[in-house]
Order: C-alpha cells, then structure tokens, then sequence
C-alpha cells in the first residue's frame, strides 16, 4: 500500500512559488529563441508588419536560402569549424598532457607548477602584453592568433588533475608492472577511462571557441579568417540585406531583418545539436570533486 | 659507444616510441608550416590606418588600400557602436598605440579629444606649414594635450568622401589624427590629402 507523507501548507506554498519561479525562468529564456525562430520562418509581409510576437505566421524560407547562397557564410562557417576542431583538439591535448604529471605523486616540483599555473587564473598581464606577445610571434593576423592563447586553460587542467587523481594508483602500477612507461599509463589506462571529463572540457572549449568573437576582433583584421560569429556582428550592425547581396525576387526591405534571425540560427544550430550527446558526460564531469573519500 | 651499440639504442627507441615521434613530428611540422607570417609590420604597404565607425564595406576597403597605398584597419567603435564593441576597440587602439603599429587614424570627435589629451597625436602646425596643407575647405581640429600649455592643431575634420561613402563608412562627425610617433610622417601626409581630395 503507498503511504504519502502529508506536507505541510509551508512546504506546498514553497513548492507553488518554486514552480512559478522555475516557470518564469523557462519562459525568459525560451522566448527569444523561439521569437528568432518564428521570425526567420515567417511570411515576410507579416514581419515587415511587426505582427510575429511568438508563433511563425505563414511560411518562408526564403532567409535560409538566401543565407545559404552567401559565400561569406560559408567561408565563415569553415572557419569558425576550424577553431573549433583545432583548438578544441588542442586544448584536450596541452590539457591531458598537463594534467597527468601534475596528478601523479612522485613528480616534484609538482606544488610549485601547480602555484604557477594558478596564479595566472588570479592574475593576467592583460590585453596589451598579449597583443604585443601575438604580433611578436607573428600570428597576428592568422588563425593561430585565436587558437594557441586559448590551447590551455588552467580550470580545466585542475578539473582533469582532479579526476586523474581519483583513478586508482594500483591501476597504473599494475600497468607498470605489465611494461607499460609513463606515455603508456596515459594513453592506454588513464584515457580511456576519463572519457567523461575529456568530453567535458571538450564541451567547454568547443562551446568556447564557436562563440568567440573577441580574439577575432583583436587580432583578426583580414575578414577572410573570421569566424562566423564576427560575420553575425557585422550583420547585426549593418542592414543585412546590403550585406547579403541582392535576395533575388524577394522584396529586399522584408528579408533584411529575416536575414539576421536566420543567421543566427545558423550560427547557433551546430552547438545546440552537439550538446544532448554529451550532456550524460557533462553532468558527470561537474561532480567531480563534489565528494571527497 | 660503437656503432652497433647506438644502432641498437635506436633501434629500441624507434621500436618504442615510433608513434610519438611520428605524430610530434607531424604536429610540429603542421604548426609550422600553417603559421604563415602574419604581424602588422608585414603588411602589403608600410603604411597602416585604422578607421573607427560603424561600419566599412570589406569588398570595396581593398580598393582604397589600393588606391590610397594605405593597409586598413576597420574597427567599429562610436557613439552608434555597441559599447562592448567600442570598449574591445578601444581597447585594441591603446594596444595598437603601445605597439605603434599606426600611422593616421580615424576616429569620432568624442575619441579624438579624449586621445588627444593623452599625447596621442601629432601637432600638425609644422606639418601642414611644411607640406602646404593649408587649405580653406578643411577644418582643422585645435585642442591641447595634457603635455601641452596652450592649443595645438591635432586634428583635420574628415569631409565628405565618396570612397568612403562607396564603402558605406560614415564619415559624419570623425576626425583625422596622425600617430605622434609615427616614422613615415610624409606618408601620412599624402594619405591626409589623399583622403580629403575626395577622390
């Protein structure tokens, strides 16, 4: 038989108010999405009207095409897919590589690393000794300018440090045992079991990097390496049916401001769809720590 | 050590360490071979300009660097900007400074006097005596710096300018400043006159 335990009228008012606030949270941030897809979907007469406020009134997808006609999206999109490959990829790399030293006992100089890499996190040179460090590496202007800054980040090495921690030593030493060298713990024992906080910081770096657009701002003059997300901001600046060229047949006061709903779809689409796939690592990887044994 | 005995040691490291080696080497060359030589001094004209506003169109911003024998560098920055955007712009432009990797810039009025007192400009009077820049239709912008007691000519009213306009710059309200440490002063000057022939 099922018991219920009778709850107070505290704890029910406190439920109600919980659930309206939670409510309320959900639609603040579901309305502008929803709203920039309705636009961009919407028969262009009734956005020009200013009559769309939540749900798509008619149909178009005249935007989409007209976006997808563009090469300079396309080439934007490459790039921004290129920052974020590359950098996400490096970044696990320089992180992992990092990280595992620094979580094994018998490395000295383990404390002193560890008080060097922290430090940056508290205290940073700033922006001008960065530019002048870029320039004088001559990546300004390239797409190294964007990804090597960003190759490693100190939160996820001590997150990863963290986790390489809680494997168990008998594991490597068993490796060890077994002929296995330093690279080989790494690569054969540690990695495949850290699965859940490589897709971690993977997630963060590759979430990181799509949405950037300050690096290329700072030290991307050229537009053929900008990333998407710089292409958005012009965009949003500047009245996107000039930037877009000509929508063919299309009356081009009526697409313009369709234009920058779409794009942004476009731009955020990738990394929406990514995220549900590691959401059951992401949740893992944030425990880590939660409990000390 | 004899040969054998090295051949040996090779060998047992190539036997070991094959993979990390290979793939060292590949990123080592990748690194490399894909930085192409960027940094502002390496730019196709040894002149560079930074022009503040809104907006420039990037198609039609090659033509003017063509023309104007000029690198351009667009950074949107104003009283119309986003002031995020602004601030990293600004930003970028005290960098830029410290770096003097400028020689004339563009900017809002509002920029210009705050930059201006800072001793960021160069005094124009010698200048424009020295190059007959003197010219009735151009306004030139007088202020003083903190480093200075009275005013000094540190700016020139940007007019209208149909390449700019062709690129959809705005030009309402900006100013031309040259960098105060600049080593290419004459090339500074042809890019003044060439900027405000309207051409």
């Amino acid at each position: 038989m099922k018991t219920k335990i009778k709850e107070s009228l505290g704890e029910r008012i406190y439920l109600i108010v919980t659930v309206v606030f939670l409510i309320l949270c959900v639609i603040i941030t579901l309305y502008p999405f929803i709203y920039v897809v309705s636009m961009s979907i919407s028969d262009p007469i009734y956005v020009a009207q200013q009559s769309v406020w939540l749900f798509p009134k008619g149909f178009s997808i005249e935007a989409y095409k007209t976006v997808f006609q563009n090469k300079e999206v396309w080439h934007s999109y490459y790039n921004t897919i290129w920052y974020t490959v590359v950098g996400t990829a490096l970044n696990i790399f320089m992180t992992v590589i990092t990280a595992y030293p620094l979580s094994r006992k018998v490395f000295s100089g383990k404390k002193f690393f560890n008080l060097f890499m922290i430090f940056t996190m508290f205290f940073s040179g700033g922006l001008i000794p960065l530019f002048i460090l870029i320039n004088n590496l001559k990546i300004y202007d390239t797409k190294w300018a964007i990804v090597l800054p960003a190759a490693l980040s100190v939160w996820n090495v001590l997150i990863t440090k963290t986790f390489f921690q809680s494997i168990p030593e008998s594991l490597q030493e068993s490796a060890k045992i077994d002929g296995c060298n330093d690279l080989g713990v790494l690569f054969k024992i540690i990695l495949p079991l850290s699965m859940p906080i490589i897709a971690v910081i993977g997630l963060f770096s590759a979430v990181g990097f799509w949405n950037s657009y300050f690096s290329a701002l700072i030290y991307l003059p050229n537009p053929a390496n900008h990333p998407l997300q710089m292409y958005l901001m012009k965009v949003v600046i500047q009245n996107s049916s000039e930037l877009m060229g000509a929508a063919r047949g299309v009356n081009r006061s009526m697409v313009g401001a369709q234009i920058k709903y779409a794009i942004i779809i476009v731009s955020i689409l990738p990394i929406v769809c990514v995220y549900p796939f590691l959401q059951k690592y992401f949740i893992k990887g944030v425990m880590i720590g939660a409990i000390k044994e | 050590m004899d040969k054998t005995a090295l051949k040996n040691k090779l060998e047992n490291y190539w036997y070991h360490h094959k993979w990390y080696t290979i793939i060292g080497v590949m990123i080592i060359i990748a690194i490399i071979g894909s930085t192409a030589v960027g940094g502002i001094k390496s730019k196709k004209y040894g002149f560079n300009a930074i022009l503040m506003g809104i907006y420039l169109d990037d198609s039609k911003k090659a033509q003017i660097e063509e023309r104007g024998k000029v690198n351009i560098e667009f950074l949107p920055a104003g009283k119309d900007v986003d002031n995020e955007l602004s601030s990293i712009s600004l930003q970028k432009v005290i960098a830029m400074t410290t770096m003097g990797s400028y020689d004339v810039i563009i900017l809002d009025r509002e920029f210009f006097y705050d930059y201006a007192k800072q001793g960021f400009f160069l005094k124009l009077d010698d200048v424009i005596a020295k190059n007959n820049l003197k010219d009735n239709s151009l306004k030139y912008i007088r202020t003083n710096s903190s480093l200075d007691s009275k005013e000094y000519t540190y700016g020139i009213e940007l007019k209208k300018n149909n390449s700019l306009e062709n690129a959809q710059y705005d030009v309402k309200d900006k100013v031309i400043g040259i960098y105060a440490k600049t080593k290419v002063a004459d090339k500074a000057v042809n890019f003044i006159n060439f900027i405000t022939a309207n051409k």
